[in-house]
């Protein structure tokens, strides 16, 4: 039964314009700053500092992270607040499922949409097979962290989806719980303190060790745990669901 | 045996006003019970709540002898439930919106392919059947809602407002499928209109600031009951000591609404009348029938 939410979640997004239009607008910026990176490389008598593939990675996957920041919250905010407010919501309330089989299919179906957005920077490398030699090792780790993203902030939209019965408003919670994320360890004019908490919770410090080709455990852990946690907040708030009319 | 549908001590009380009260009673097949009550007594609240949407505050429901708390996955297989309004996917088709619903009830295959044409066949959804939902009439919506709760052949139908906005014809049609549903399964029938439970129910069930207040037949045991209107009336007591009559109620000065007791003759009462010079002028039936009881109790 969780196949049967799954397939619909997907057509659902797939079905919305918005979802076209975000795709679009994606690749688009990122193929302007693909272009770019590329340029940087291909002009004659500019030798480059770094190799491409570490300027495709920081920059185009880069930019991918942020970009998924600000359509997940988009994408997801009607998952569960928009059934909730039309009272659609009932008919799986009343249909012989578990709140935890509702949220995997709410959860992987939304999922699987958002992730192609993950596709986008290395279909753009691939482009540049017949003309560079770029180390596939490097993109398929930006790839995985990049996916990883994915994972985190389609689950804060759908927790943050699932704390009111208006997705607009569940949309900004998930914005700004995102951007707090990004700016918690954000100092001005103090240098970086590493090792504690607030460095610990923000998402691009665990993002960053992927951009630079590198496939650390603790970064995973970090993308699974805090996806996983926000699950289980959401999977409260559906298994509440009959206590309010 | 255990009933159909039995309701113990039902509360539910998500603030500090309960919306349902110590509500009990049971539910078999055989005949569809109506559910009435002012806005806001409680309607929509009770079924949300027996179709495991809502979680009681205290009581039970037992659905076929199971406890829809302890086992709400057999007990939720048991019922089939339709909202009001049935929210309903405008992006879909009608076919792939009730195979869609009938995944989510754990049909696959050819039984998912059999139910979806069965409940497009009983609810007279086959020519539409490839229509965006979004496109169906309020009447077809009201259908496919329906529909979407006869897919797993449930024992218990619980319907929020079937007829709510619909012209005259098309509520005609659904009180037929309803009447056609209800033959043989137990079907509990929130609504507004007293003459649909009438036409309709056998049993009615009436609520009143979330608490029910009657529970019985939708008609009375006891006689038929008759307008009497006199040109010179007796003192009420005159009439209620004709043969035959059970209970007077005078409605004006010279008019009473009179019931005979079961199995009385009123060609008798008509007899009586005329021969004791009472200027009879009026003798018409006047059953009191739901409304009556319906603004006595539930208003």
């Amino acid at each position: 039964m969780t196949a049967v939410l799954f397939r619909r979640e997907v057509r659902r997004i797939l079905l919305s314009p918005l979802y076209w239009g975000l795709l679009a607008g994606q690749a688009l910026i990122l193929a302007w700053v693909f272009l770019r990176v590329v340029e940087a490389y291909a002009t004659p008598g500019a030798p480059p500092s770094a190799p491409l593939t570490q300027g495709l990675c920081l920059e185009v996957f880069g930019l991918a992270g942020a970009l998924a920041l600000l359509a997940a919250p988009v994408l997801t905010m009607g998952i569960v607040a928009g059934e909730w407010r039309d009272r659609s919501y009932d008919l799986l309330a009343a249909a012989p499922l578990t709140p935890g089989q509702i949220l995997r299919g709410k959860y992987l179906g939304a999922l699987l949409p958002l992730a192609m957005g993950s596709l986008i920077p290395v279909t753009l490398c691939l482009l540049l097979t017949p003309w560079a030699r770029l180390d596939w090792g490097w993109i398929a780790a930006a790839t995985l962290g990049l996916l990883g993203v994915h994972v985190l902030f389609t689950a804060l939209g759908l927790w943050s989806s699932s704390l009111t019965r208006r997705p607009p408003l569940a949309a900004a919670l998930a914005y700004g719980l995102a951007l707090l994320s990004s700016l918690l360890n954000h100092r001005p004019g103090l240098a970086p303190f590493h090792g504690d908490l607030l460095d610990w919770l923000t998402w691009n410090e665990h993002y960053l060790p992927f951009l630079q080709g590198r496939v650390q455990t603790p970064d995973l852990a970090y993308f699974l745990i805090l996806a996983g946690l926000l699950l289980a907040l959401a999977w409260r708030r559906l298994a509440r669901y009959g206590e309010r009319p | 045996m255990s009933p159909l549908l039995e309701v113990r001590s039902l509360s539910f009380r998500p603030g500090p006003r309960p919306l349902v009260q110590d509500l009990s009673f049971t539910l078999e097949a055989g005949g569809p019970t109506g559910l009435i009550g002012l806005n806001g007594a409680g309607k929509t609240t009770t079924l949300r709540l027996l179709a495991g949407v809502l979680r009681p505050t205290t009581g039970s429901i037992r659905v076929a002898g199971l406890d829809l708390a302890r086992a709400p996955l057999e007990a939720k297989a048991r019922i089939g439930f339709q909202p009001d309004p049935p929210a309903l996917p405008d992006d879909l088709r009608v076919s792939e919106y009730l195979a869609h619903c009938a995944g989510l009830r754990g049909l696959r295959g050819r039984a998912l392919g059999d139910a979806c044409r069965q409940a497009l066949e009983a609810c007279g959804l086959g020519a539409v059947r490839r229509r965006l939902v979004g496109r169906l009439s309020q009447g077809m919506r009201r259908r496919l809602g329906i529909a979407q709760a006869l897919l797993h052949a449930p024992d218990l139908l619980l319907l929020d407002e079937p007829s709510a906005g619909l012209d005259p014809a098309q509520a005609a049609e659904i009180r037929a499928l309803i009447a056609a549903l209800g033959r043989s399964r137990g079907l509990l029938l929130s609504t507004h209109l007293l003459h649909e439970v009438e036409g309709l129910c056998t049993r009615v069930l009436i609520l009143r600031d979330g608490r029910l207040v009657h529970a019985g037949p939708v008609r009375p045991a006891g006689g038929e009951v008759f307008k009497v209107g006199l040109r010179r009336p007796p003192p009420e007591q005159a009439l209620r000591a004709l043969p035959g009559v059970q209970e007077t109620e005078r409605l004006h000065t010279d008019c009473f609404r009179v019931r005979l007791a079961p199995g009385a003759d009123p060609a008798r009462l008509a007899e009586a009348l005329v021969g004791h010079g009472w200027g009879l002028r009026e003798l018409s039936p006047a059953d009191p029938g739901l409304e009556r009881l319906f603004l006595d109790l539930g208003a």
